[in-house]
This record gives structure tokens, C-alpha cells and sequence, in this order.
């Protein structure tokens, strides 16, 4: 029994060392692995479509109702949001917005409005000024073709391309035309 | 706690401790900016995207690039620019003819390719300098409506967070 108790006592006293070498190895590999692969930049897309001519006929329930038609205008200083209908009582309504921050903002919101409303249209019309910058058409392309978080609706979905929270799926650069 | 033993038979003792934590919080940090999109493409040295919050990830390479000082098609110069623009002897009705010719050759080869509906209009995805005008897209999207594009995906830089 004395024996065994001093067996114990130097088991106790002895030091245990723990091989990090491999462990080491392994993260190494793994860091240059994914030192390698990194891609710091992540790229989207937004689509757009131009007008192009069809033999198609329009489908017959939308060519029969009294649908909203939305532009909207980008130029130098402001941005035009032209709402109409395409079956009369016209009743044509525009809106301007400043091009800052607040303005597009603002846009935005309408937008959201407008689409609450009026569910089945998801097109807008836009017309561009030749002198905007890219950077600026895509802060415009994002207030129309985004919900973002906090906005009414905004309901991340899978799709083919991603997660969709589209608010006007569709945009016709309607400048475009020969 | 790595020890190495010298000729005097004194113990130096690494302590490694600290190396293994800033190596744990790099891979963290890789793992997290690991990129799961479909495609992964090297932008040209001269382009710059802009920011925007969309979600839908770039799914094909671009066949057209609009670098600072000059128009590529699948990675050949079709034009150069001067200030942004196209010089006067390359345009035509708003649109670039050889941007135009090179694209209607590409027009055909999708369709040739294609399992699909070969009369339904084409796609292009486009990569553009964030400083450029849109007068110059308009014009490449002029020239790609002849060759029978009528879609663009606009290639952007995608907002973290």
C-alpha cells in the first residue's frame, strides 16, 4: 500500500508536455491556404436591361388593366420621379429630389410607397444624364432595385442568384435607344 | 512550451503561446472573409467599382471591361480611350463599331453553343470603372443592342457588414 502511494507521488511530480509541433504545422498550412485563396474584394451585380423590339404579343391581363407606369430621370443636380397610369384618368404626378444622400433617401421611400401599392408593376423606366458618373448611377440603381434592413417588407430570399430583396427587380435604361 | 538544450546543458525555453494565438485569431479572420461566390474573378489592374448593398453575387466573368483607357472584350483591346471616351473615328451613331463587330462575333458564338432558346436575347456582364461617364456606357450598350444584347449585369464592389 506504502508502495503504491509513492508511485502515485511521482506520477503527480512528473511534467507533462503536450507536442504542439504538429498543431503548429497544420495552422501553418491552413494559413497559407487561406492566405491564398483570400479575395478581399467581393463583387455583385446589378442587373439592368435597354429596350429592344419584340414580335411577341403583351400578355392580355396586363394589356387590359390600369396599371402604373414609374420613370425616373437622373440628372446633374436632381432626380425626377414620374409616376403615371396607362390607362386614363392619366393623372401624371412628379416629384423631385435632391441627388445627396437625403434626397435618394427620401426617393427610396416613395419608391417603397409606390410599390406597396401598386404590386404588379416592378419596372421602372430610367433616363440618365450622359455626364453622371457610374458610381452615382449605381447609389440610384440601389435606392430603386433594394429593400434594405428597417424598410417595410425587407424579407431576405434564396434565389437562383443569391439572396433577392428586390424592390424593382426590373430597370430599363430607357436612354438607350437608337 | 518549447525547450532547447545548449552545450553548457542550460534549458532555453520559446514560449510559443503567443504565436499560437495570433496565428488562431489570422485563421478566425480568414475563415470569415472566405468567399463562397459562385465565381471568382481578378479585376483589371486599372478598374475601380463602386460600392453598392446588393446581395446578388457576380455569376459569370465579364466579357467586356471598361478600363480607365481602354475597351476589352474577353480580355483582347478592342479601343482605346482618350479622356474617358471614344475618339470620334471609332464611333458610329452613339455606338463603337468595333465594339460592335466584336460583340456580334460573340452574339453568334453564344448561339452556336447554346441549348437553350437561341433566339432569345443575350446577356453580358460588364465591368466599369467607377469614374467613367455614363455616356460611355450608353454607347457600349448601344453597340451590344445591335449584336443583340439587351441585358447587363453591372459588375459592383459589394458592401461588407
Amino acid at each position: 500500500m506504502a508502495r503504491h502511494k509513492k508511485k502515485m507521488v511521482s506520477i503527480k511530480e512528473d511534467e507533462v508536455d503536450l507536442n504542439v509541433m504538429p498543431f503548429i504545422d497544420i495552422f501553418s498550412l491552413l494559413c497559407t491556404f487561406l492566405l491564398f485563396t483570400a479575395v478581399f474584394v467581393s463583387i455583385g451585380i446589378l442587373e439592368v436591361q435597354i429596350p429592344f423590339l419584340t414580335n411577341a404579343a403583351p400578355p392580355q391581363d396586363l394589356e387590359s388593366k390600369r396599371l402604373l407606369d414609374v420613370k425616373i430621370d437622373v440628372e446633374m443636380e436632381r432626380v425626377e420621379l414620374t409616376t403615371s397610369f396607362t390607362k386614363p384618368p392619366i393623372d401624371e404626378n412628379r416629384q423631385q429630389f435632391s441627388r445627396d444622400e437625403n434626397g435618394l433617401g427620401e426617393m427610396h421611400s416613395k419608391l417603397i410607397e409606390l410599390r406597396d401599392e401598386y404590386e404588379e408593376t416592378d419596372k421602372v423606366t430610367l433616363f440618365v444624364d450622359d455626364e453622371i458618373l457610374y458610381e452615382d448611377l449605381v447609389k440610384v440603381l440601389d435606392q430603386i432595385k433594394l429593400r434594405f434592413p428597417g424598410d417595410p417588407g425587407f424579407s431576405p430570399q434564396e434565389s437562383g442568384q443569391g439572396i433577392e430583396t428586390s424592390l424593382y427587380p426590373k430597370v430599363v435604361m430607357g436612354s438607350v435607344v437608337l | 512550451m518549447a525547450s532547447v538544450g545548449n552545450d553548457g546543458g542550460e534549458q532555453i525555453t520559446l514560449n510559443i503561446m503567443p504565436m499560437l494565438d495570433i496565428f488562431s485569431i489570422l485563421i478566425l479572420f480568414l475563415l470569415m472573409s472566405f468567399s463562397t461566390d459562385p465565381v471568382s474573378h481578378d479585376l483589371n489592374e486599372s478598374t475601380e467599382l463602386p460600392e453598392s448593398a446588393t446581395l446578388n453575387s457576380l455569376d459569370e466573368v465579364p466579357a467586356i471591361v471598361l478600363g480607365v483607357n481602354e475597351i476589352l472584350v474577353n480580355g483582347k483591346k478592342i479601343v482605346t480611350l482618350i479622356n474617358k471616351d471614344v475618339q470620334e473615328r471609332d464611333s458610329s451613331q452613339g455606338a463603337i463599331h468595333d465594339l460592335f463587330l466584336e460583340l456580334e462575333k460573340l452574339a453568334e458564338a453564344n448561339k452556336r453553343f447554346s441549348k437553350t432558346d437561341k433566339k432569345k436575347p443575350g446577356t453580358l456582364t460588364v465591368e466599369i470603372d467607377k469614374k467613367h461617364k455614363f455616356k460611355l456606357l450608353k454607347r457600349v450598350m448601344l453597340s451590344a443592342q445591335q449584336a443583340d444584347f439587351v441585358k447587363f449585369k453591372l459588375m459592383v464592389s459589394k458592401l461588407r457588414g
